[in-house]
């Protein structure tokens, strides 16, 4: 995922998941002039543990070393400017969630902290009507392998049932991917849930969602609940 | 001819790119994919699995019966 943390700090950062299975990301400013401050730290909380923190913080407790036991499995590098990289275990974290909080530590006044924008939540589309007739009841992101039936390894899966999808893709995508894939999978499911799909699609195979996913993406950005919708109703979906 | 809302439609994308198309009657259990052509139209793909689904499940309930 990538997302930008604003806080109190005169620099945004990009954080960039490089691993999401071991939570290693990189940190790097967004003004190439600007550096991480020498004495930041960022550390990757779940939301199992991020109210504990908070809770740390709010107190004005000194940095929480038994925190950074529990979280940090390691610091691998750590650079005085342009980038931080750390990384986080994922002890007693519920690592199915899709939520994240980024609390960005400065070590001389210990009490810094900002929330990460996370660009894609996954839970904001449950739920909600897509295309007037369709809706996404589940999104599961999963760190396990999928598997077809015949054990055939897949990156995701969607489940249509009636005008109910239930979508199950692989964690770990970037932004990017993960947006892209939702638009193709909503306009692939929706045109195979219609029993009678606009003329727009007809004629649409595989490469043809994908290419229509990537337009969606370049066109109106991020996968979110408006922008599907605006995919689906520049395809011709009205409702049945 | 079979309701369309009560089939259950599986679209699995493969890691190697590939697409799967599978249709479950959750009433019987039948179930029935097929690996979609890249080149062809998905409608088109999948109106042609539903006709063969909707004959194996015909056929599924007539042994029943």
């Amino acid at each position: 995922m990538i997302g930008v943390v604003p806080g109190r700090h005169d620099v945004d950062f990009n954080v960039r998941w490089k691993d999401a299975h071991d939570l290693l990301c990189l940190v790097e400013t967004k003004n190439p002039a600007a550096a991480v401050p020498a004495t930041s730290a960022v550390v990757i909380a779940l939301p199992v543990i991020a109210a504990d923190l908070k809770h740390h913080l709010q107190s004005r407790h000194p940095f929480p070393e038994v925190f950074a036991h529990e979280l940090l499995d390691g610091l691998l590098g750590f650079h005085p400017s342009k980038c931080a990289v750390m990384r986080a275990d994922r002890q007693g974290a519920d690592f199915a969630s899709s939520r994240w909080t980024i609390f960005l530590f400065d070590f001389e006044s210990r009490d810094h902290q900002s929330d990460l924008t996370v660009v894609i939540d996954t839970d904001s589309f449950l739920n909600q009507q897509l295309g007037g007739a369709f809706f996404i009841a589940e999104i599961q992101l999963t760190q396990e392998p999928l598997e077809d039936a015949l054990g055939r390894e897949a990156v995701a899966q969607t489940r249509i049932t009636g005008r109910e999808f239930r979508l199950t893709i692989r964690s770990g995508l970037p932004d990017d991917e993960l947006s892209i894939t939702l638009y193709h999978e909503i306009l692939e499911a929706a045109t195979v849930a219609s029993s009678h799909p606009p003329e727009s699609v007809l004629d649409l195979n595989e490469a043809g969602f994908e290419a229509a996913a990537h337009r969606a993406h370049q066109t109106w950005g991020q996968a979110s609940v408006e922008n599907l919708n605006r995919m689906l109703q520049f395809y011709g979906f009205r409702g049945e | 001819m079979v309701d369309q809302d009560k089939i259950q439609f599986d679209l699995v994308k493969l890691l190697n790119g590939e697409r799967i198309l599978r249709l479950t009657d959750p009433r019987t259990g039948l179930s029935l994919e097929k690996k979609l052509k890249p080149a062809e139209a998905v409608v088109r793909q999948k109106d042609l699995l539903l006709q063969v689904f909707e004959a194996a499940l015909a056929r599924a309930e007539l042994t029943d019966a």
